[in-house]
């Protein structure tokens, strides 16, 4: 879920577009570096791009009732890093407010931070700490997507608190009362599309595993050894 | 799953033929108007004027602009209640209790509950105002000649042309496996979900290496060369635009107060 078009006041909005715009800006630099030392990464970018935008636009089957959409930003930061994963995520909000009408563009930075930069920065803490670790593939990638999921949905209900405070409490106070409302469906779900995520790194491992030592997601022995691991069963 | 493709609709708009410029000054303009707007009367006659406009001379369906509309009102009626009990101020109008709480609605949070529900529907319609008569090329073109990175405005473009092979190739393999009963129980449903994003993801990887020769054929040198035969702009839709616009900040300042517009002179 996203902030909507005119919710946040003009004001916030433009302190999120200025704090999302350095991020954005290194998003840039590290994709014309990447371009340079491999052109090819420009097309293949491009047709993951629309694969995390029709991702988040499918509908995901919810525990709690209600329907929403996994953000792929958790996959997009495995496979690409935090800075492309910003650039990337961002063209998605733009192309999710542009042809589905979610999201806006005047709240379009607070999303942009939420979502592409906050989100992909706390999951790529959480892939790096355990990439190299004795912990499963499968668990690495599920806490990395749900955290990536959790982070977006947390920052969103901080942006939510800081422009509407409550008058008893103030801005923690809206802010438990966001995140509270939000935690109804998005607990489930983030823990739906780390699932999801998960099954979807074994589906590509059993079909497709040198993708993943192309893109250097985790060690070569280390997806032998899940590969090996899942026939014993 | 996209249920339509609006960019179509903006492609066989009757403002298709207009400058894209002309089409985001009017959008652009209403949408930080009503933004910027401390009173609900900007965000209301703007989201109304472009709504009539997109209804009259832009002949879009009734129907479908109500539909269109529906998603961020519900939306934004059950965040605007939130806000409503949270915040305060002014005289106490009721009290409803729920729970261990009293939740209270005085005039100021009503105030302001009706000011976003404006601000919303004015910026939201402004949004639509782009998104239904400015097909996603023009914007593509217009961020080029804005300076924006060619990089990214070919990375956009990339995207945007694989959105459509990647979603028709979701679609089959969806209806494939509810013909087969994959989405029965949550489980499978988890499953059958996973295993369609597996292979979504392998093809559009496959694709993307088939783009690269494809590319590559074509001698690729890192940036995509496109003819662009822009419309000129047009008096005649550009003038309306600029006397609209005029007219709309008029009615801001007039509804500004007298602080506000102190610190807009000292702006200025």
């Amino acid at each position: 879920m996203h902030i909507m078009e005119g919710f946040l006041p003009w004001e916030w909005c433009l302190v999120w577009w200025i704090i999302s715009t350095p991020f954005l800006y290194l998003g840039i630099i590290g994709l014309q570096n990447v371009m340079k030392d491999n052109r090819e990464f420009l097309p293949l970018l491009g047709v993951c791009g629309a694969f995390i935008f029709i991702l988040s636009a499918l509908k995901l089957p919810s525990v709690s009732g209600s329907s929403s959409h996994p953000t792929g930003t958790g996959l997009s930061t495995i496979c690409f890093g935090v800075f492309v994963t910003s650039i990337i995520a961002s063209i998605v909000l733009l192309f999710q407010a542009l042809l589905l009408a979610h999201g806006g563009l005047s709240v379009l930075g607070a999303n942009i931070f939420s979502m592409a930069i906050a989100g992909p920065l706390v999951a790529y803490g959480v892939y790096t700490s355990l990439k190299n670790t004795s912990i499963s593939i499968y668990i690495t990638v599920f806490l990395t997507c749900a955290t990536a999921d959790l982070t977006t949905y947390i920052i969103t209900s901080l942006q939510l608190a800081l422009a509407y405070p409550a008058m008893v409490g103030g801005i923690l106070s809206s802010f438990i009362a966001f995140l509270s409302i939000f935690a109804v469906t998005q607990l489930p779900l983030a823990i739906v599309e780390g699932c999801i995520l998960a099954l979807v790194f074994k589906y590509i491992m059993q079909l497709k595993p040198e993708m993943l030592i192309k893109l250097k997601v985790f060690s070569e022995k280390k997806i032998q050894e899940a590969t090996s691991l899942e026939g014993s069963f | 799953m996209i249920e339509t493709h609006l960019d179509q609709i903006a492609q066989e708009s009757p403002f298709s033929h207009i400058h894209p410029g002309t089409k985001l000054l009017l959008a652009g303009g209403s949408l930080i108007f009503s933004l910027i707007s401390p009173s609900f009367l900007v965000p209301l006659i703007s989201g109304l004027c472009l709504s009539l406009t997109l209804l009259i001379y832009g002949k879009i369906h009734p129907v479908f602009y109500g539909k269109m509309l529906l998603l961020p009102a519900v939306f934004s009626i059950m965040s605007v209640l939130i806000i409503i009990f949270m915040r305060g101020g002014g005289e106490a109008l009721a009290s409803i209790p729920f729970l261990w709480m009293e939740l209270t609605i005085t005039t100021h949070s009503l105030a302001e509950g009706f000011q976003i529900l404006c601000r919303v529907f004015g910026c939201t319609v402004s949004l639509y105002f782009i998104v239904l008569t400015t097909p996603l090329s023009d914007l593509l073109s217009s961020a080029k000649r804005l300076g924006v990175p060619v990089e990214l405005t070919d990375l956009m473009m990339i995207i945007y042309r694989y959105i459509f092979i990647v979603y028709d190739m979701a679609v089959e393999i969806a209806q494939a496996q509810k013909m087969r009963l994959g989405y029965r129980r949550p489980i499978e449903a988890i499953q059958s979900f996973a295993m369609l994003s597996g292979v979504l993801f392998i093809s559009s990887w496959n694709a993307g290496e088939g783009l690269i020769q494809a590319m590559d054929a074509r001698c690729y040198q890192g940036e995509f060369p496109a003819l662009e035969q822009p419309e000129p702009v047009c008096i005649a839709s550009f003038l309306p635009v600029i006397l609209y616009l005029i007219g709309l900040c008029t009615i801001l300042v007039l509804t500004l107060d007298r602080s506000a517009l102190h610190l807009l002179l000292w702006i200025l």
